[in-house]
């Protein structure tokens, strides 16, 4: 090695040492400044009365207290036992998944406390990996004592799910069960604490919400849709503004756009919108306002032009840890119960294609989730249809029992949608089967995979003459318009990656249309010539390799002739020296 | 280097088609049992108790592992079994199902599942049965209620099953008793305890079948106070300033003839012949309530009331006489040239039994001399005589008419003044 390089070497570990010094001491110096502004933390020297955590979003509600009831339960006292209760259950699944028993003390007392305490050590002891959380409580006061200090309670239909892991890490169980809980609280020393817990049979379904009448909705009769009383064969479109697509979409939201889009939409002569509601963007458990009104305002604008919407909910949520379960209940409940009563709603979409996400969570934990949604969906909108967008025919044979219409998409060639389909049917003979994606893109670049708006259009009449023949509901096509820009969490970063997706519309990026987009309307003629299968060797990827095997080929023969000429005339020097 | 342009190309196109999702995926296997496994258990089984539950399917492969997870009030147990000739079995031992409640039991093959419910109920109450009261105080009047609660637990402490009987035996404070039967429901047992009418302490106790345990005990105490009066000993005292008069309460009962409790605080307000209030606190014995009350050093009615818990007594008057001095005070006055003074000495002053008024008792002289102007003068008494000296220059030549007042006596004289 020279001895330049070697310098160049010890410049550089002296320079990264130097930075880490430096980030460690202002770092250091940060951390103890941030200590002294805090000073410590209060609930380490006073007795604080529990609180529910604010990121805890548990459903919690009240029936009326039994008539001889002792003692009237003042509000601030009912506030305090559901805190204690609450936290109570929280302690237990952290408890659960800490493997050891963490701050029961100060919520469970006497028998309560050491049950509780036994069971979390048994699970730690055999091994077992415990996620637990509990989703939604509804209480009925039995007594509170004349002095204050006592109160009877049944906790109803405790919805708890929990996921156990073996000690290898392999999933073991994932349930989610009912029940009631009898459940004895005890004031002590100021605090109230759960003495007695007794896990019964749960006494019946949840109280309904009251939701408003909806009329108009789509209703499914056998393997059929029917909106209005009439029946209804959905031909429509997956739905993102052209300038504003994914992520950009709802902090942009922009009526005029909407209008002239759906306009547009309709004026191709379909029927249906499907859209997507991300998790995230629409405020998580608390949604923001303006995101509710903005879903709102498209429903609206969608049932002016006639159009029905399919809104697909959790998109972008891949979180499915118990815990925070709660967290997209309260989403589910907050649009659910505010849009029950909107007829341009052809279905809530529960998720879209949550199959691929069974790798990282595991099917079991993902089907779990969805079960737990669908249930709670019914009970927020009895009014509109549930189905889920699975990634393929395969995936939609799954949880056929929790949809109404069962939701399939197909990217794969047209001529294996038979079988696919057929096999989906088996599954869910009794259910309306609906084609949520199909589409193919027009990216066409030295990549290979690439598409000609040709075979786009081809796949298109492929598609759709195919599923002519068979008994779905309808068709919705991926995606209106093509993009200009993706984001890298919808597809990844390569260009290999964003451009089909950015060009998987019907409508083009300088807004003409396509010729597909004419063969999405139900009565549309699909009678269009197959591409010519030498038509994709003009595709550029095949002029690139075409290209390079020219090229290659020639640099073979020219080193080769090169080498022999070499060969040669090292023979001859030989000879000649011979 | 064309060669290694060749390499380079080469390469690029090979990780273009792996990257652009050319690889070959592998076949997922399929499951080996699916569908619905039938888990047989007991519908109900007591505390304590061993139990087996039995997984059946009859295509089940031998060998294939069963797990069975039971989810109890607490806890989450798991138990794993193979199938045999259709067959798993899991026996439950003893001391997983010491806990009362519903235990839905889930088995796993495969993906197989299968659910059953057991509900283990919990065994006959067992010592102590512990009796809790609150509050701890109630009032005799028959209208406050307290409750009395048990929560009887069987051996494993789980709470006993609904609607198992039990009494609460009670000892009033006249020495009645009485047995309020109640039932175990939502874990635990209550009954209202009225107050009866008569202050004191009552006990009570729980008994659940053959299990019994501590007393517990609870106050009743007196309630409002019905109306009462007061009493003011001596009387007739005159307004000296001096002596005291002892105020007291009737004896102080509720309207059920409850004596308060000793250590009640009985307020007296005393409104004096000047305006001035007096509080003086007093505090129950026996029933009663005493202070002492000052005389005032003004004659006149002096009005008393005592207050407690907001109830006011029925006012008292207290007529103060005047004093201290009672009668005709000889009054004599002096001239002396050689010292050019005049003295007026008033005395004996007497009170009303003879002796001498209290010393520092104030004596009001009033002169009126020749011209008619009139002097007044203030004197304190000592030993029983007020003497006012004036000097002889600072009085006209003439007549003088001299009064002294000392409380409720009075004297007068004259004096010529050369």
């Amino acid at each position: 090695m020279r001895k330049t390089h070697l310098k160049r070497i010890i410049w550089a570990l002296l320079i990264a040492v130097a930075l880490a010094g430096a980030w460690g001491a202002v770092n250091g110096a940060a951390n103890l400044l941030a200590s002294f502004e805090r000073g410590a933390e209060p609930a380490s020297a006073l007795n604080i009365v529990p609180n529910v955590p604010p990121d805890l979003h548990v459903a919690i509600s009240w029936e009326p207290d039994d008539a001889a009831s002792g003692r009237q339960l003042d509000p601030l006292t009912r506030s305090q036992i559901e805190a204690t209760y609450i936290r109570a259950w929280l302690q237990v699944n952290l408890s659960y998944q800490k493997g050891a028993p963490h701050g029961l003390t100060t919520y469970f007392t006497g028998p309560a406390l050491a049950e509780v305490s036994a069971a979390v050590q048994r699970a730690h002891a055999d091994g077992l990996a415990i996620e637990q959380a509990d989703t939604a409580h509804r209480f009925q006061l039995h007594l509170y004592s004349a002095e204050g200090a006592i109160v009877a309670l049944t906790d109803h239909n405790v919805t708890v799910a929990h996921v156990i892991r073996d000690g290898a890490g392999a999933l073991v169980s994932v349930e989610e069960t009912q029940a009631d809980y009898a459940v004895v609280l005890l004031l002590e020393d100021g605090l109230w604490h759960v003495r007695h817990w007794v896990r019964q049979a749960a006494s019946g379904a949840d109280r309904a919400p009251t939701a408003p009448a909806c009329p108009g909705c789509a209703t499914i009769e056998g393997t059929s849709l029917r909106v209005g009383g009439a029946p209804f064969v959905v031909a429509g479109v997956n739905y993102y503004p052209q300038a504003t697509p994914w992520d950009t979409f709802w902090p942009q939201y922009d009526p005029a756009v909407i209008d002239r889009d759906l306009s547009r939409i309709k004026g191709l002569g379909l029927n249906t919108v499907r859209i997507f509601v991300p998790y995230e963007q629409f405020g998580g458990p608390r949604v923001e306002p303006a995101m509710l009104d903005h879903l709102g305002d498209l429903l609206d604008r969608a049932q002016t032009q006639q159009l029905m919407v399919i809104v697909t909910l959790f998109d972008f949520r891949a979180d499915y840890s118990l815990l925070h379960w709660p967290d997209a209940d309260r989403q589910l409940e907050t649009l659910l119960t505010r849009f029950a009563g909107h007829s341009a709603i052809l279905a809530w979409d529960l998720k879209n294609e949550p199959d691929l996400d069974d790798k990282r969570v595991g099917a079991p934990i993902v089907d779990a989730w969805l079960n737990h949604i669908a249930s709670l969906a019914r009970s927020y909108d009895p009014n509109h249809l549930l189905t889920i967008g699975w990634s393929s025919p395969a995936a939609a044979a799954r949880l056929v029992g929790a949809v109404d219409v069962v939701q399939f998409h197909f990217y794969a060639p047209a001529a294996e949608l038979a079988h696919g389909y057929a096999a989906l049917r088996a599954a869910a003979p009794a259910k309306p089967l609906l084609l949520g994606e199909f589409g193919l893109p027009t990216w066409n670049t030295i990549f290979p995979n690439g598409h000609t708006e040709a075979e786009q259009t081809a796949y298109y009449a492929d598609l759709r003459s195919r599923l002519r023949g068979l008994d779905s509901v309808g068709h919705l096509a991926w995606t209106l318009y093509d993009f200009a820009n993706v984001p890298a969490t919808v597809a990844g970063r390569w260009p290999w990656q964003t451009g089909p997706q950015a060009q998987m519309g019907i409508i083009r990026a300088n807004g003409s249309e396509k010729p597909a987009a004419a063969l999405l309307a139900p009565g549309a003629d699909l009678n269009i010539p197959p591409v010519p299968g030498w038509a994709r060797l003009l595709k550029p990827f095949w002029l690139l390799v075409f290209g390079a095997t020219v090229v290659e080929s020639g640099g073979l023969v020219w080193a080769f002739r090169r080498e022999r000429r070499k060969w040669r005339e090292r023979e001859a020097a030989k000879a000649e020296y011979m | 280097m064309p060669r290694c342009g060749l390499v380079y190309v080469s390469l690029l196109v090979v990780l273009l088609a792996l990257a652009t999702g050319c690889a070959s995926r592998t076949p997922a296997h399929g499951p080996t049992l699916a569908g619905a496994l039938v888990v047989r258990a007991p519908a109900a089984l007591a505390a304590g108790e061993p139990v087996t539950v039995v997984a059946e399917r009859a295509d089940a492969p031998d060998g294939l592992l069963v797990t069975l997870v039971a989810q109890g009030g607490y806890s989450l147990l798991l138990y794993r079994s193979p199938f045999q000739m259709g067959r798993a079995e899991f026996r439950l031992p003893a001391e997983d199902t010491q806990v009362a409640g519903l235990v839905t039991l889930v088995a796993h093959a495969d993906t197989a599942e299968g659910h059953a419910e057991l509900t283990i109920s919990p065994g006959p109450p067992v010592d102590p049965v512990t009796p809790l009261v609150g509050p701890h105080a109630l009032i005799a009047d028959g209208a406050h209620w307290g409750s009395a609660i048990a929560i009887p637990f069987d051996a494993f402490g789980n709470p006993v099953a609904e609607g198992t009987p039990l009494q609460f035996h009670i000892r009033r404070p006249d020495g009645a008793t009485e047995t309020l039967g109640a039932a175990v429901t939502h874990l635990l047992a209550w009954r209202r305890l009225a107050s009866g009418t008569r202050a004191g302490r009552t006990t009570l106790s729980v008994t659940a079948g053959e299990a019994h345990g501590p007393e517990a005990n609870l106050i009743e105490t007196p309630g409002w106070p019905a109306s009462f009066t007061l009493s003011a000993s001596p009387s007739g005292l005159p307004a000296d300033g001096r002596q005291l008069v002892t105020l007291r309460t009737a004896p102080l009962l509720d309207a059920y003839g409850n004596q308060m409790l000793d250590g009640t605080l009985v307020t007296f307000a005393a409104e004096t012949p000047g305006g001035q209030p007096r509080l003086i606190p007093a505090y129950t014995i026996d029933g009663v309530a005493e202070a002492q009350l000052q005389a005032p050093t003004e004659s006149g009615v002096v009005t008393v009331r005592a207050t407690l818990y907001g109830v006011e007594s029925a006012p008292l008057q207290i007529v103060f006489a005047p004093g201290p001095a009672v009668g005709t005070i000889p009054l004599t006055a002096r001239i002396d040239q050689a010292s050019g003074s005049v003295s007026i000495e008033a005395g004996p002053l007497l009170a009303g039994l003879g002796q001498f008024v209290p010393e520092g008792t104030p004596a009001h002289f009033t002169l009126v001399g020749p011209d008619g102007v009139t002097q007044q003068r203030e004197v304190m008494a000592l030993g029983g005589r007020a003497t006012l000296t004036l000097p002889l220059g600072e009085l006209l030549a003439g007549e003088y008419q001299i009064r002294v007042a000392v409380g409720a006596g009075a004297g007068q004289t004259r004096l010529s003044v050369p």
